[in-house]
């Protein structure tokens, strides 16, 4: 598969003197579904600031679709990573989800027509094309997430950066807003999201990056970073419940189990299997 | 940004009172002074303290920082004085209309010097206090001793206390906005200023929802509920009095050798 984000011994220091990435090696391919997290403060979030452009590195090369992003503009490499923050207020600022959304193709500058067909395309997407019209101070702060994320979309950027799309929603909330970005990422778009949730990463990650103090500590399929759960302890993360159960019948469970509905699976298809006489 | 800086020294178990009072006498003796030398005597003074005080390098720092409106100020003193030998004029003599403008002369060189000393040895002592004082303990000197209403000192520090945290909110704002392709460039005023409402509104909106919160969690807190009490008393010791002595003899000392004539400007 094509290599869309290529990084190569990414070194960066704040101004203020902290070492926040000591040496990262990533390559991201087209299409990917990518978990990164970490604890508060492992470099997670400086990290996916270095695919926009946000923060340039201090020493390395990060290359996003072929283009060097230390050479590039931020409003420039806009049109290839779409970046979603955290608290959709950051950016939240006219009278009308349809003007928020319409934002950031006014500044690719594009013409009219494309740009009320892209708002529409985008809230169609975020489901929230009936609110057009509202003011978003009014939305909840699900629906204010889903703006942000739209606001993001209708620039049709190819790789979609989502930073902790699920603090301060309540469950459903959360699995609605990852299920939106699991379908965006069935349409084409390569997804990196940071979370703390190991559930959602166990549901819908293909790939975890786990940072510890600026470094990489494991970069694998899903399946094998759960299993590394001495690693993992580390960092004070663990896989969820249901893997930990799951690693206690090992004989009975072979592999990783990732979600509940897996672990019933197999359940069932061991019953179902005839019975050996004990 | 100069902040509190924790450190044991001498000048850190000061009285918040004397540490103001003292910022004071080195103000008055600026502006008695008019001698370059006497005012590099006052910057030294300070220096010295900051280096009992162990924040040398942030005074030092600050003043680098400062130095560049010093130099505003000395480059027009400099232009607009004009006493003494006269070094050139900025228009030559040679030129029509403007001819000879603008002289600069030994009077405006040493006057200037005069007057950028004097707004340094002003500004040096305002890190020597804020990096060696919490602010709740001058908050607490000028309520406790100084009268000032409480609520006027809480807002005076509450204010200060959000400038980093806004500042914080806006990089935030602002990358947020970047990554929309948000760009501000260009020289049209009028486009520059459409290119502040995207981070200018929600930094608005921010802050009052902060306030809001503060406000609440002020009042669950029994703010203003009856009179307050204090868990720490700051106490006056003789290291306060003995920095008093010197403040007086300081200030003695220079109302002495102005009366004499010593530290004026030789022009």
């Amino acid at each position: 598969m094509k290599v869309v984000i290529e990084i190569q011994s990414l070194y960066y220091t704040y101004p203020s003197g902290v070492e926040a990435l000591r040496g990262i090696d990533v390559t991201v391919h087209e299409k990917e579904f990518v978990a990164v997290m970490g604890q508060n403060g492992s470099g997670k979030t400086t990290f996916v600031k270095h695919l926009n452009g946000l923060l340039k590195p201090s020493k390395g090369r990060v290359t996003v679709r072929g283009k060097d992003t230390s050479k590039r503009r931020v409003s420039e490499l806009a049109r290839d990573v779409g970046y979603v923050f955290q608290n959709p207020d950051h950016q939240i600022f006219c009278d009308t989800v349809e003007a928020e959304v319409s934002f950031g193709p006014r500044n690719l500058g594009l013409q009219k027509r494309e740009i009320s067909e892209r708002v529409d395309e985008a809230l169609h997407a975020v489901g929230l094309l009936e609110y057009k019209g509202v003011n978003p101070k009014q939305l909840s702060k699900g629906q204010r997430q889903r703006v942000a994320v739209a606001s993001v979309l209708s620039m049709k950027p190819s790789i979609l950066i989502v930073d902790e799309p699920t603090t301060g929603q309540d469950y459903r909330d959360g699995i609605e807003m990852l299920e939106l970005i699991k379908e965006l990422n069935q349409t084409g778009h390569t997804i990196l999201f940071i979370t703390h949730d190991m559930q959602l990463i166990a549901r819908y990650a293909d790939r975890v990056i786990v940072f510890h103090e600026g470094k990489i500590l494991l970069n694998k399929a899903t399946r094998e970073v759960f299993s590394e759960t001495e690693i993992l302890r580390r960092t004070f993360l663990a896989p969820p419940s249901i893997s930990l159960l799951a690693q206690r019948f090992t004989s009975l469970y072979p592999g990783t189990v990732l979600t509940v509905e897996e672990m019933l699976e197999q359940t069932l298809a061991m019953i179902r299997r005839k019975p050996r006489p004990l | 940004m100069i902040e509190y800086l924790y450190k044991e020294s001498l000048i850190h178990r000061l009285h918040p009172l004397t540490k103001l009072a003292f910022a004071a006498v080195i103000m008055v003796m600026a502006m008695l002074y008019t001698d370059p030398l006497y005012l590099l005597g006052v910057i030294v003074l300070v220096m010295i303290l900051s280096f009992v005080g162990k924040i040398l390098r942030e005074s030092l720092s600050y003043l680098i920082a400062m130095a560049f409106f010093a130099a505003i100020v000395f480059v027009l003193q400099c232009l607009f004085v004009n006493k003494g030998h006269v070094y050139f004029t900025l228009f030559p003599a040679g030129w029509p209309l403007v001819g000879g403008w603008l002289p600069v002369s030994r009077g405006g060189l040493l006057f200037g010097t005069a007057m950028a000393l004097r707004v340094m040895a002003i500004v040096s002592v305002f890190p020597l206090i804020i990096t060696t004082t919490q602010p709740r303990d001058i908050v607490m000197s000028l309520v406790e001793t100084l009268k000032i209403p409480y609520d006027y000192a809480f807002m005076f520090t509450t204010a200060l206390r959000f400038i980093p945290v806004i500042i914080g909110e806006v990089t935030i704002i602002y990358q947020a906005q970047l990554s929309r392709a948000h760009a501000v460039e260009g020289w049209n005023p009028i486009k520059k200023i459409r290119a502040f409402a995207p981070i200018a509104f929600p930094i608005v909106f921010i802050a009052i929802e902060k306030a809001d919160r503060l406000g609440l969690s002020m009042e669950l807190r029994g703010y203003s509920s009856t009179k307050r009490t204090h868990l720490r008393k700051l106490a006056v010791t003789s290291l306060d009095w003995l920095f008093v002595l010197f403040m007086i003899v300081l200030l003695a000392l220079t109302i002495w050798m102005r009366s004499k004539g010593m530290g004026k400007i030789p022009i």
